[in-house]
């Protein structure tokens, strides 16, 4: 479904994804980790249009991505929950939900769905976005992703910055949808975590991956983790 | 050991240079040509002056002011008086009193006293502008034009009113201005890499950040202001001897549109781009004025006259520049940090920060009464929802204290508390044995209290180590002590690799990690961490303890440390407070904490246990 071959990303002079390859199929769940500076944020970026890839090609079902705008590529059917949230805080929750919808016919119904998932949502949808909490804001960002009916959903670092309980009910949420079949891209922090949730996971360092395999290969591989874990292979 | 600096004696030579060798050179074309080619560049170069006036203020504070031709107004008729000759006093400017109408001064000392008054001007006119916010100064300064307008334009007795003034003695020559717009070159990069213009450069990067180390954001744009003040009442005095006309309109819409666009159009932030947008600006603007008087070109094809052709191409050239190089042409970059220049060997970076060793056996700045950290009864309501309900907190010297709690529960607000970025509604703040409370977060970086936010709050355009150093130059010491306290610090925290790097260009984690080396240049007593470890891995997280550590017992600072990741708080602290909903539910060692049925249930959730059981 997303598909990146060889891709290269340079801020200025300095390359700092050096060629990477990336796929990922209808329903997969897919984890990328590593440390800081190993490249994950430019990936997802370049997978966005917020960066032009340097060279290489990102793929999405029978679209070239490189070179779109952001919007035109979010129109595609990907959906970016950005690191941090980015919910429109003067706004309202309501307001918020519906700026996310793309198909003004469907909007009634996918919010009826939408607030099932998130009863919390429901309650405070009159709120102003900024009254929520952290991690109400988190399951408001990604609720607002999940309106624009996304064919893949791409988080970045969902659990930043919440209470240990809050990131405990993120990922039942996130369970939930990956039991429906949505295709997800996940980067995150915790290794352990990642590895068990996702089907399949890439490990990065400096702008390479290091490793990947399924739950089962990297759990059954120390090595790969021990190197994760900051030692240089 | 090499001593550690911002760039390389190189690098500052050919940032100085270039400029000076950019005006000499259209000096020397100004001079050798016909008298009214040498008007031109007279008024270019006095033009110059002016632009880089713009720059001081503009391009550190990163505030657009529209009331700086005001100050060339200013200083271009206080120049007017004191030379006018005897004969046009009477009968121009009836109501001048006798002391400046008889005083007939030289083209120096008229220039030096109207450069003096126009500064002195824009500090009184910029205490109340430069208290109003960011946003408002630019539609504050613009006010102060009009305003100044107006009153030259109508005070009739005394300014010759809206016909103006003539026969001006005509002084200013092309090696005059030439000399001035060197000085004035000289002057702007002296202030740009001064303590108070890092100070300034820093509230342009991030005013939140700023204000945590201790800048007072009013302050420094005021110094800014009053030397832009000083040279543009030069560039103004300097324009109406080398015209000998002046009139209230001379520095009024028009030249600020044209000497602003040629800030923007060379790169508003470096002193490089003010010259080199001024001299292409007008060099475009001559040959547009010469198309629109009538020209044949090549004596072939013949124009005809095309008014208001010059003010259509500079519209479009400024449109242009913002589309295709939005930092301008400089990219912002002084001369000597052009990459083009690096490439050909002729400036290097500055080298990675070396520590002279000199200060690493003791904390950056002492401070001697080290007492506790204290918020009493602090209670807090945004409009209506009670955020705090009377919280207590004490942070003794040499403490880690940890602060936990939902999402929600007011542990961000009560960090705005105690630094001083939001004031409580009851209750008090006594740092050291002091009450206080309400103080400016600028006042509490002074009094020991450093802070780090949620987000890292970068200083994108500054390296790693300009970052740091501001800490320290926001506590006034000089700027070698500050450049010294930074390697410093970026050495105990591993960050050397990153001091050379503009902050912009690192990756979230070093840009955390340069936030509280930035804290840590103020010499803290008490340091808040909000959320330090939020975006590090676990290896990353690992060494982040080791850092506070470190910091605990070589800097002797308590550290208020809030963090949702338990394998941080429990190492580092001996105490845990736990909030919730504003309250305090509990406070104890971290064993104690962890095992407390209301905060396993509030706070760390059933798989917390489970995991902890496992």
């Amino acid at each position: 479904m997303l598909e990146l071959r060889d891709v290269r990303v340079s801020y200025g002079r300095i390359e700092v994804v050096h060629g990477i390859d990336l796929s990922v199929g209808r329903g997969e769940v897919i984890g990328m980790i590593g440390p800081n500076g190993a490249g994950k944020s430019s990936i997802l970026r370049s997978i966005c249009g917020l960066v032009r890839p340097s060279s290489g090609k990102v793929t999405f079902e029978d679209s070239v991505l490189t070179g779109m705008a952001p919007e035109q590529i979010a129109r595609l059917g990907l959906a970016l929950v950005p690191e941090g949230r980015h919910i429109f805080k003067s706004l309202t929750v309501a307001e918020n939900l519906r700026l996310g919808a793309r198909d003004e016919a469907e909007v009634g119904e996918l919010m009826e769905q939408t607030l099932a998932r998130f009863p919390i949502l429901r309650e405070r949808a009159g709120q102003r976005a900024d009254r929520l909490s952290g991690g109400e804001q988190q399951q408001l960002a990604i609720a607002r992703a999940l309106l624009g009916k996304p064919r893949l959903l791409i988080l970045d670092e969902p659990s930043l910055g919440l209470a240990p309980k809050m990131i405990d009910v993120i990922y039942e949420l996130l369970g939930g949808l990956r039991e429906e079949g949505v295709t997800m891209l996940l980067v995150e922090q915790n290794a352990a975590r990642t590895i068990d949730f996702c089907d399949r996971c890439l490990v990065l360092g400096t702008g390479k991956v290091r490793a990947e395999g399924s739950r089962g290969e990297l759990q059954r591989n120390p090595d790969v983790l021990r190197a994760y874990l900051g030692r240089q292979p | 050991m090499s001593r550690v600096r911002f760039r390389t004696p190189q690098s500052a030579a050919a940032s100085l240079l270039i400029p000076l060798l950019a005006i000499a050179i259209t000096a020397l074309i100004g001079a050798n040509g016909t008298p009214s080619f040498q008007d031109t560049v007279t008024t270019i170069l006095c033009n110059l002056i002016i632009v880089i006036g713009l720059q001081v203020f503009v391009g550190n504070s990163g505030v657009y002011s529209f009331g700086q031709l005001g100050f060339a107004t200013a200083g271009a008729y206080i120049a007017a008086f004191l030379t006018l000759p005897a004969a046009f006093v009477l009968l121009q400017t009836p109501g001048l009193p006798h002391f400046i109408a008889d005083a007939h001064l030289g083209a120096l000392p008229s220039t030096l006293i109207a450069a003096a008054i126009s500064g002195l001007l824009a500090i009184v006119i910029g205490l109340p502008l430069m208290r109003t916010s960011t946003l408002a100064i630019p539609i504050s300064t613009f006010a102060f034009l009009i305003v100044a307008y107006n009153i030259v334009a109508n005070w009739d007795r005394v300014t010759g009113g809206s016909s103006g003034l003539v026969s001006i003695p005509t002084t200013t020559s092309v090696e005059s201005a030439a000399l001035w717009a060197g000085a004035a070159v000289i002057l702007a990069l002296a202030y740009k890499w001064s303590a108070s213009g890092y100070r300034l450069q820093a509230t342009r990067e991030d005013e939140v950040a700023a204000r945590s180390i201790g800048v007072g954001v009013m302050r420094e744009r005021l110094i800014a202001f009053g030397i832009s003040g000083v040279l543009c009442g030069v560039g103004g005095a300097l324009a109406v001897h080398q015209s000998g006309v002046l009139s209230p309109v001379t520095f009024y819409f028009g030249a600020t549109v044209t000497t602003m666009t040629m800030l923007v159009v060379g790169g508003a932030r470096s002193v490089f781009g003010a010259v080199i947008g001024a001299i292409a600006i007008s060099a475009v603007n001559e040959l547009l004025r010469g198309i629109e008087n009538g020209a044949s070109l090549f004596g072939a094809i013949s124009i005809g006259e095309a008014p208001g052709l010059a003010a259509i191409g500079l519209g479009l050239i400024l449109l242009a520049t913002m589309i295709a190089m939005p930092s301008g042409l400089s990219g912002g970059r002084e001369a000597g940090e052009l990459s083009w220049l690096q490439r050909l060997g002729l400036s290097a970076p500055a080298p990675p920060a070396e520590s002279s060793g000199a200060v690493a056996s003791k904390p950056a700045i002492d401070r001697p009464a080290k007492g506790a950290l204290r918020a009493e009864g602090i209670s807090l309501a945004f409009a209506g929802l009670r955020v705090l309900k009377g919280v207590d907190l004490a942070l003794g010297p040499g403490e880690a204290l940890g602060l936990i709690g939902p999402n929600g529960a007011g542990k961000t607000t009560l960090v705005n508390v105690l630094s001083g970025f939001q004031a409580p509604d009851l209750g008090t703040v006594s740092l050291n044995g002091a009450d206080v409370t309400g103080y400016s977060p600028a006042r509490l970086a002074h009094e020991g209290l450093g802070r780090t936010f949620q987000a890292a709050l970068p200083f994108p355009d500054l390296s790693g180590l300009e970052s740091v150093a501001v800490g320290a130059m926001g506590m006034g010491v000089s700027r070698r002590r500050a450049i010294a306290i930074a390697a410093d610090v970026l050495d105990r925290l591993n960050l050397r690799e990153q001091a050379i790097l503009p902050a912009g260009a690192l990756p979230p984690g070093s840009q955390r990690l340069l936030g509280i080396a930035r804290a840590l240049a103020i010499g803290p007593s008490h340091l808040l961490l909000d959320e330090p470890a939020a975006g590090l891995n676990e290896a990353e997280c690992e060494q982040l303890v080791a850092i506070l550590r470190d910091v605990l017992s070589d800097f002797g600072c308590g550290i208020l440390l809030i963090e949702h990741d338990m394998s941080i708080v429990m190492p580092l602290c001996s105490r845990v407070q736990v909030l919730d909903d504003g309250m305090t539910i509990r406070i104890g060692t971290p064993q104690e904490v962890q095992a407390d049925p209301a905060v396993v249930e509030s706070y760390l959730g059933s798989s917390f246990l489970a995991a902890a059981d496992a």
